[in-house]
């Protein structure tokens, strides 16, 4: 698409100007071009049609061509247009007004034509780039507004948090918050029999749109295992063997699965590649229980053995499980990031915490580095 | 022994994706019997780098080359060491 495509718009109060102007225009090529006889003629035909590119006279009875230009400049769907403003007057001080107004141009009336033509070919590329870009622009957003809400549609409500939460007698607190328009975190909490809880966290490499789309594919498999297994480490089995027939080269995912038995509280876990788990029994240090291994997506023989184990969860005993995030990111008073070798000592150093309070921490920085998954379990 | 060596700088993650496929694929376009790939002034590693280290030993092998990380230290070195990186390739530590 050339420059000469470009919608054009004209703003000036004389017709004998508007009508000048045009046929300049027109004689350079130009055949998208509209009038506006004042400022407010101007905004609706702005509100109502693609425009690349206003030419502006600064002398307008009621709105001058200069308030028009800053208003156009501080309204967020017409900031980018660009504005050649036109006058009579050649002084410094007009030619500073202008610029300082938002004009990406200055034009002394009546224009000379090579030098008009030339402007306008130039700003009007740069303005019909401007909106093909915004278009795409556009279109991405609402594509990334539809991926996430199909993302976020995956994980369980509030209430039925809270309602798992009464009928297996756990305290059940998740905090996940994406580096990224999409998060390549994967958790879920799911009813496996009547009286056992399936909670699984799975981090894909990566962030961004390419994880995002493999989280899907975790949520099926995550479907699946729940039909097939009984066990978290036969189910981190058959997830690996999935994903090693479906990930590309070089994508991997972290895995963790623990299953919740109320009948006798006890909790199962297995985990590869995963920062250890936070064990804290009533009135005792924090415990660090491996999760270390392969990462998920790698061919690996039936008889790899995964980090796994079985304990009590009793009344106040508490377990953090937690994607890399936590490590990666510097957090209030970890200015430097927790870091693996950093754990033990975070996890003994907010213990007592609550958990508004860990999740106000865990919200603090302005932006966090990796996708960032907590899941806090207390035995009631 | 024909081996080639393939030097990372401070950050192994997401954002470096690029850089080091083209450094792996000048690295392996000699056909090298042993490709060292030195993490000694990587600072930081995240899974992204992690994935990228498992793709270059998964190319490499497919040409019968071998893979030797070394020198690892610091966060990359817990992340090498918790995902059992060296059960894969060869990591050289010191």
């Amino acid at each position: 698409m050339t420059e000469k495509a470009a919608h054009i718009l004209i703003v000036d109060d004389s017709p004998n100007e508007q009508q000048y102007i045009k046929h300049l225009l027109i004689e350079g090529g130009f055949v998208h071009i509209d009038t506006a006889g004042s400022a407010e003629e101007a905004l609706t035909h702005i509100a109502q049609h693609e425009t690349d590119l206003i030419l502006l006279d600064v002398i307008m009875p009621g709105m001058d061509g200069l308030s028009l230009c800053r208003h156009l400049k501080s309204m967020p769907l017409t900031a980018d247009i660009p504005i050649i403003l036109l006058t009579g007057l050649n002084d410094r001080q007009a030619r500073i007004a202008a610029y300082n107004a938002g004009g990406s141009d200055y034009v002394v009336k009546p224009p000379h034509k090579a030098e008009l033509l030339t402007r306008v070919r130039l700003l009007a590329t740069n303005g019909r780039k401007r909106r093909e870009l915004k278009t795409i622009t556009n279109a991405r957003e609402r594509e990334l507004t539809a991926a996430q809400t199909l993302q976020n549609s995956l994980l369980p409500t509030r209430a039925e948090l809270t309602k798992l939460s009464a009928d297996h007698k756990l305290g059940l607190h998740i905090f996940s918050r994406s580096c990224s328009a999409l998060t390549g975190d994967y958790w879920c909490v799911q009813p496996l029999t009547d009286s056992t809880l399936l909670i699984a966290l799975l981090d894909m490499t990566g962030h961004g749109l390419g994880a995002a789309m493999n989280t899907l594919l975790l949520h099926r498999l995550i479907a699946q295992v729940k039909q097939s297994c009984h066990t978290p480490q036969e189910m981190l089995h058959l997830i690996n063997k999935h994903l090693s027939e479906k990930l590309m080269p070089g994508q991997t995912a972290t895995g963790l699965v623990l299953i919740y038995d109320r009948t006798d509280k006890t909790l199962s876990y297995a985990g590869t590649a995963h920062p250890p788990l936070c064990y804290i029994a009533t009135n005792q240090p924090p415990e660090l229980i491996t999760c270390a291994g392969l990462p998920l997506g790698m061919a690996m023989p039936k008889s790899y053995t995964y980090a796994a184990g079985t304990f009590q969860l009793g009344a106040g005993d508490t377990l953090y499980a937690y994607s890399d995030g936590l490590i990666d990111t510097p957090l209030p008073q970890y200015p430097n990031s927790i870091g693996l070798k950093g754990v033990q000592a975070y996890f003994t150093k907010t213990a007592a915490q609550t958990w508004a309070v860990r999740r106000k921490a865990l919200n603090a920085p302005p932006h966090v580095v990796d996708d960032l998954t907590v899941i806090e379990l207390k035995g009631l | 022994m024909n081996k080639n060596t393939l030097n990372l700088g401070p950050r192994l993650d997401f954002e470096s994706h690029r850089s080091f496929r083209d450094q792996l694929t000048k690295a392996l376009h000699g056909k090298p019997q042993t490709l060292c790939i030195d993490m000694s002034a990587v600072e930081f590693m995240d899974s992204s780098g992690m994935g990228m280290l498992l793709l270059a030993n998964q190319e490499a092998l497919q040409q019968d080359c071998k893979v030797e990380l070394l020198r690892p230290h610091g966060q990359v070195r817990d992340i090498i060491e918790l995902a059992h990186i060296d059960r894969v390739m060869k990591v050289i530590y010191d």
